[in-house]
């Protein structure tokens, strides 16, 4: 059941329960189908399975894609509601895949859905490895700056060497660097807009959709009314499937000739006189109210009271934190299961193998001790499928902690083995034990007494690590905390409630491991004398 | 029961530690190995435990014979060996200790071997430190135990590498008593590598000593 989860999307949109939250029973049920839908075209692979996956980053926030502050299990948000939509036009239902943004290109050539939509500009640069669709969504970047302050630029002209906050790899960002700006690039909006209200920097410059929801909703902020450059969102799809972009363009077009479409931009404040022109309405002028725009400004403008967070939102909350855990702690489990056995025979070789094999051992060590978990792990997830291997995000997280921690738990045991003295094995030899005997009866009981509590400390390091696993698209529970703390501005109290959450996964094994120590430890005194006289 | 015939053992491409050492010691009999230190008596030893492999020369123990560039396997579990520092398993009580052997390399039932342990611990009059561990117990008692294991093995000849090195003289006579009570109550054929002639004189009956030129009997009871 495990593996279940790690096979495809992460969340369904239209589901208000889990939304954002791998279900791995849900799941389970896809796997035996997804087979023999993978032989498929794209197209008709959707209509077999009757789901649209999208691929989007809830992390990224409002009002593109992002958990309801007022029900935090629920997905909402401008392209949810496009992308429920189309996937109506098309006779399926929408469910969205989380991914992280700077990655969704990657994990679409990967297959891990079937397009991306999410705030995704348009740049001939992007064309060489995906499909893009027309534009859905036209604006520009707008600078926001702190309210009532004279010294604060007053457009794009005044940026030079000034520090100024953007997303990374975005127009923002080639516009800023192109004014000479000291350009800070977050990854989360809204610490872009909050470092300007602490005086970390001047101002920032995003799309105007960012700017309305991070920016106009602080009255200590002030958007500028200037307008920067174009921006078009677009769809992106795998360059083979062309027929699956002439699809949702067709659905793009009905939903725009009937209205559809303007009324999603109304609700979410977000119709203005460039996506008019560009979609042929004369009428760049709102008639409606903002119902999400006003919604999330009641909900996140403010905080609510401490105490109403801890009594309401956070229980609302737990659902996906819980999964989320259950997540964590089901790769972190696996993974260190994979790293004490691969740890063990890597240590066991290096101490009593053969030259040829003891030269393996230590340079697996050093390789997987002296680079970044973070570079092998988007080596096995994104560069292995170059060679024909892909796996599930599950199956790579833990893969890749596994492998990772092998070489720090090779070297525990090295430690350990080395601190039995050589007379031991001697001793079990002359009583006619084999090499293998004396390891397993006498050398390696004695070694895991050193070993076992930097292991205990390796797991908890590990269970930490495991937050790295977000990049390749499971939502754990860093992610789940990213993905909350955005979607309402509420940083410092759902820190309080995930460090919680690590706390009460990682503590019954620390006290497992204290008792196991004890036990060890029994008839041994604190200087290990041992039968020395 | 125990012969060497012209032994040779090298480390490497060095001259010989041991060039061509043959004695023999007959069944029941307690017989001191003497030498000064770097002379190759743990050399020796570890030759006749199976430990090492040697160059030349053989060994037999008890009709199974071992020449020079063979496997020494098969001298292992003949042979018993009751090491200088002992190397009892700290991580076992002393029953556990005794019993390791015989269940795993034997294959024997854990309730007869254990059976015998506590027997064999009465023997020899420690059968009161059965359940604890190495470190509770004293100097001459830890050396009981370590006897008791060798013998669970049931060899045909002990070793004991210099067990009274570092001792003081009252717990260098404890040695000696219990190395008589082993032959007495056991009737076990014994050889003690040691340096020290006064301990030799008074606990053993054959004497051989080893120096450059070899091995050369010095005392025969």
């Amino acid at each position: 059941m495990l593996w279940a989860v790690a096979v495809g999307p992460a969340a369904r949109a239209d589901d208000s329960v889990d939304a954002g939250i791998v279900d791995a029973e849900a799941k389970a049920d896809d796997d035996g189908v997804e087979v023999d839908l993978e032989a498929l075209p794209t197209l008709e692979r959707i209509k077999a399975r009757g789901e649209l996956w999208w691929g989007a980053d809830a992390h990224g926030g409002a009002p593109y894609v992002f958990q309801d502050a007022t029900d935090p299990g629920k997905l909402i948000g401008f392209e949810v509601d496009l992308a429920n939509a189309i996937a109506g036009r098309l006779g399926v239902r929408a469910r969205m895949v989380q991914g992280p943004w700077d990655k969704l290109l990657d994990l679409l050539q990967r297959k891990d859905f079937d397009l991306a939509m999410n705030g995704i500009e348009e740049s001939d640069d992007k064309r060489a490895t995906v499909n893009l669709s027309k534009p859905y969504y036209v604006s520009a970047q707008k600078l926001t700056v702190k309210a009532n302050d004279d010294h604060t630029p007053r457009s794009l002209d005044d940026v030079k060497d000034l520090p100024i906050g953007c997303l990374p790899g975005s127009m923002a960002q080639r516009m800023l660097d192109g004014r000479g700006a000291d350009t800070r690039a977050y990854d989360v909006q809204d610490d872009i807009y909050r470092d300007i209200v602490l005086g970390r920097t001047r101002g920032a410059l995003a799309d105007e959709p960012i700017a309305h929801y991070y920016g106009d909703i602080d009255h200590r902020l002030r958007t500028l009314p200037g307008s920067y450059g174009e921006l078009r969102y677009v769809i992106a799809y795998r360059l083979a499937d062309t027929a699956l972009r002439d699809a949702v363009q067709a659905a793009l077009t009905d939903l725009t000739n009937d209205g559809t479409l303007r009324t999603i931009y109304e609700r979410w404040g977000m119709w203005n006189a460039e996506t008019a022109a560009f979609l042929g309405d004369p009428d760049p002028t709102p008639r409606t109210v903002a119902t999400g725009f006003e919604a999330w400004r009641a909900a996140v403008g403010e905080q609510p009271p401490f105490l109403q967070r801890v009594l309401h939102r956070y229980p609302a909350m737990m659902p996906m934190f819980a999964h989320a855990a259950l997540l964590t702690l089901a790769v972190s489990l696996l993974a260190m299961v994979l790293a004490v056995t691969l740890g063990l025979v890597l240590a066991t070789v290096r101490a009593f193998g053969p030259r040829p094999l003891r030269v393996v051992s230590v340079a697996y060590v050093e390789l997987f001790r002296g680079t970044p978990l973070l570079v092998q792990l988007t080596m096995i997830y994104f560069g292995l499928p170059e060679l024909g291997v892909t796996l599930s995000p599950f199956a790579a997280g833990v893969v890749a902690l596994g492998l990772n921690y092998a070489a720090a738990e090779s070297e525990n045991y090295r430690a350990g083995l080395l601190s039995v003295p050589v007379g031991q094995i001697d001793a079990a030899r002359a009583l006619g034990l084999s090499t293998m005997q004396a390891l397993r009866h006498v050398v390696m009981p004695q070694a895991a007494r050193v070993s076992l509590p930097p292991m205990t400390n390796d797991f908890i390091a590990l269970l930490k690590d495991s937050s790295l696993v977000s990049v390749v698209a499971l939502t754990e529970l860093t992610k789940v905390y990213g993905i909350l703390g955005n979607s309402t501005r509420d940083h410092l109290g759902l820190g309080v409630v995930v460090a919680i959450w690590y706390l009460v996964i990682g503590l019954p094994f620390v006290m497992l491991a204290r008792r196991v120590e004890r036990r060890l430890g029994r008839g041994r005194s604190r200087t290990g004398a041992g039968s020395r006289r | 029961m125990i012969g060497v015939e012209m032994l040779v053992k090298r480390y490497g491409q060095a001259d010989p530690v041991l060039r061509g050492v043959s004695f023999a010691v007959d069944a029941g009999q307690t017989t001191a190995i003497l030498g000064k230190s770097g002379v190759g008596k743990s050399t020796l030893l570890r030759c006749l435990s199976g430990l090492e492999g040697f160059e030349g020369g053989s060994i037999i123990v008890d009709g199974v014979r071992v020449r020079g560039g063979e496997s020494p396997i098969p001298l292992r579990g003949r042979v018993g060996v009751v090491f200088q520092t002992l190397e009892l398993f700290p991580h076992l009580n002393v029953v556990d200790n005794c019993a390791l052997a015989p269940v795993v390399v034997q294959g024997r039932r854990r309730d007869e071997v254990i059976a015998e342990v506590r027997a064999l611990l009465r023997t020899l009059d420690v059968e009161a430190v059965g359940d604890a561990h190495p470190e509770a117990l004293s100097g001459g008692q830890r050396q009981r135990v370590a006897i008791v294991r060798a013998l669970m093995m049931k060899p045909r000849v002990l070793l004991y590498d210099e067990p009274t090195s570092a001792l003081d003289p009252s717990l260098k006579a404890e040695v000696g008593r219990t190395v008589r009570d082993v032959a007495e109550r056991t009737g076990m054929t014994q050889v003690v590598v040691t340096h020290d002639p006064a301990w030799a004189d008074a606990h053993c009956e054959d004497i051989f000593v080893l120096d450059e030129s070899g091995l050369t009997k010095t005392r025969d009871r």
